[in-house]
């Protein structure tokens, strides 16, 4: 693909920040034990302002990666994952401001997680990798926001467990955010999310593979992993846009059998026969080429064990810390985080005098939508990060 | 720069006090919540259904919130606002005795404003065409109005006794509403005076209710 330069960041590389590798030094985690050296990958775009004013964080979701926006290559044919958001005259204009997005710890696309060396072994962490929460993942973000000599960031924007973390950012560094924005996300799973997040680690731990986590000498515990991709995927979804997208859809190579009447004379188990089964396949084999099966059970475990109201002895205490200007929006179909979780959000944060502004958009996308091309997400982010400039 | 305001916000912010907090439900694209912030002081949140005015809001600043007043105020803690504003809202709700409840649940106190379908020329137009009301400030067909609850002043001041809510103080408007350039000497332009302010029913095109709960 031929970058079209107006309005994408371009060619971008994704750089590396290792700290906690000099003698003595470890990274801390709130169980309180250690990993050190701590390595984060993260990508920045446009330009640091001379009194480091203009940087914007974005944080992302389960299998998000610090490849947030641009090209890998001349010739890649996929840009980052919010590409449509961020770039030079879009909502998140690059142009404008300094946009940094890095790979969460736990992950697996260049920054510390199981599949990384053990310094201890010096084999893949595997399994012993320590328990990560939101929090960690946020405190070593601000290590790299330090690494850049940034005092202060004016916005920390990111979507379902990009959310989280905004989240986190807010209330563990308050002076630090000067606006946040959550979008489509929660302040605790609910039993639903854990559920289906269950699902997915039992498949992955399932998967004669998997041994106890430490595969990577051996095959990748491929089959559970995809299981868990498809589960995941149905959550991102909604019933209106799966009936949209594929409906009762049979597969080209399955068209003669309708024709034909229905003879019923399917493979069962087999071959995929709905298109929603291929598209579910597909999904889950295309995960397996950037995705590490430990990586997905410590950071849904992550997610499932995130708190907030928990984490600080209630949700109003923990905004009663907050000193950022909140952005909180929904989305009408999103039935993962639906919307009475934003709604939590806001409520307590008026109550803790937190400036909030909040809105649920209006879509059929489920909770995917905010990944999506969205007019009003576009604008109500453009106007929100206009306002904080001002004031 | 000069400011434009109609003449009903000019009698509602004259209603509420500097540096206080005020809720303003249906509040547009936020101008008048702006004003109230910039020449007021005060601690300013504003509640709109539609994304495009949503978005006017953001851009100025404001804090908004995303809801359908049809459904109450929910998200808002007893007592957290020292002014609730519903300023030409009210007739577009299903259920407006209810959201008035919820309104002196949420505020100290309340400011509503409306139209008077009491007004004798209203009354003139269906006495003398025989067909439903169209005005200035009324300008729909019955069957694609979006008010659906439309009352005389008597028939609010009414409703207000029967459900034990104070009126605390009235300002009535003698012609709808229009935009004016705000100055400090205006605070009585354009209300109803001397006889007419007596036949306020009649003569008010706009009146503007301070109000508390009876029982607080």
């Amino acid at each position: 693909m031929v970058i079209n330069s107006s309005n994408s960041v371009g060619v971008v590389k994704t750089q590396y920040f290792t700290f906690a590798d000099k003698a003595g030094e470890e990274f801390k985690l709130i169980n309180g034990k250690t990993i050190s050296p701590v390595t984060l990958a993260y990508e920045t775009y446009g330009q640091l302002n001379g009194d480091k004013s203009n940087a914007i964080l974005i944080t992302h979701a389960l299998s998000g990666d610090a490849h947030v926006a641009g090209y890998h290559g001349e010739y890649s044919k996929k840009p980052g994952w919010w590409d449509n958001i961020i770039g030079p005259g879009k909502a998140i204009d690059t142009s404008k401001y300094f946009v940094i997005c890095s790979n969460v710890l736990g992950g697996c696309s260049g920054s510390t997680g199981p599949s990384s060396i053990n310094p201890a072994t010096g084999k893949h962490y595997g399994l012993d990798f320590p328990f990560v929460t939101v929090f960690d993942m946020v405190h070593a973000q601000k290590e790299l926001i330090n690494y850049l000599g940034i005092q202060k960031l004016l916005g920390v924007i990111g979507g379902s467990m990009g959310g989280m973390q905004v989240l986190a950012w807010a209330t563990e560094y308050p002076e630090m955010v000067l606006g946040a924005v959550v979008i489509a996300s929660t302040s605790s799973h609910s039993a639903q999310c854990i559920a289906f997040n269950e699902v997915g680690r039992q498949a992955i731990i399932s998967d004669t593979n998997f041994k106890g986590g430490f595969y990577y000498e051996h095959a990748n515990p491929e089959n559970g992993l995809a299981v868990a991709r498809m589960i995941g995927h149905i959550t991102y979804l909604s019933d209106e846009s799966m009936d949209e997208k594929f409906g009762r859809k049979f597969q080209e190579i399955d068209q003669e059998k309708i024709k034909d009447k229905i003879s019923y004379q399917y493979d069962i188990g087999v071959n995929a026969v709905f298109q929603i089964e291929s598209y579910l396949r597909h999904q889950g084999a295309t995960f397996n080429l950037r995705f590490d099966a430990n990586s997905y059970l410590v950071i849904t475990k992550a997610i499932d064990h995130f708190d907030l109201g928990q984490h600080y002895g209630g949700l109003k205490k923990a905004f009663e810390k907050v000193k950022s200007k909140f952005l909180v929006i929904s989305y009408t179909s999103d039935w993962l985080y639906p919307t009475h979780h934003s709604k939590l959000i806001v409520k307590e944060m008026m109550k803790a005098g937190v400036n909030v502004s909040f809105s649920e958009i209006s879509t059929q996308k489920g909770h995917d939508a905010f990944l999506l091309e969205d007019k009003y997400l576009s604008s109500y982010v453009s106007a929100f990060l206009k306002s904080l400039g001002k004031s | 720069m000069t400011q434009l305001l109609r003449e009903d916000q000019i009698q509602i912010a004259q209603m509420i006090k500097p540096n206080s907090s005020v809720l303003d439900l249906g509040c547009g694209d936020g101008e008048f919540l702006q004003y109230l912030v910039m020449s007021k002081g005060v601690r300013g949140v504003g509640v709109e259904l539609n994304q495009d005015k949503i978005y006017k809001c953001l851009e100025k600043g404001l804090n908004v919130i995303h809801a359908d007043l049809d459904s109450g105020l929910a998200m808002f803690d007893r007592n957290s606002f020292d002014f609730v504003l519903l300023n030409e809202t009210l007739q577009v709700l299903h259920n407006p005795i209810p959201l008035l409840g919820e309104m002196l649940r949420v505020g100290s106190h309340c400011i509503v404003g409306i139209s008077n379908f009491g007004h004798w020329k209203i009354r003139v137009d269906l006495l003398l065409r025989g067909r439903m009301p169209m005005t200035e400030t009324l300008p729909f067909e019955w069957y694609n109005t979006p008010n659906i609850h439309l009352c005389t002043l008597k028939d609010f001041e009414i409703a207000c006794k029967a459900n034990s809510i104070k009126i605390v103080d009235r300002v009535f408007l003698e012609r709808p509403p229009e935009l004016v350039t705000v100055d400090n000497n205006m605070s009585s332009s354009g209300t109803l005076k001397g006889f007419f302010k007596g036949s306020y029913n009649l003569f008010a095109c706009f009146g503007v209710y301070l109000i508390n709960s009876e029982n607080r």
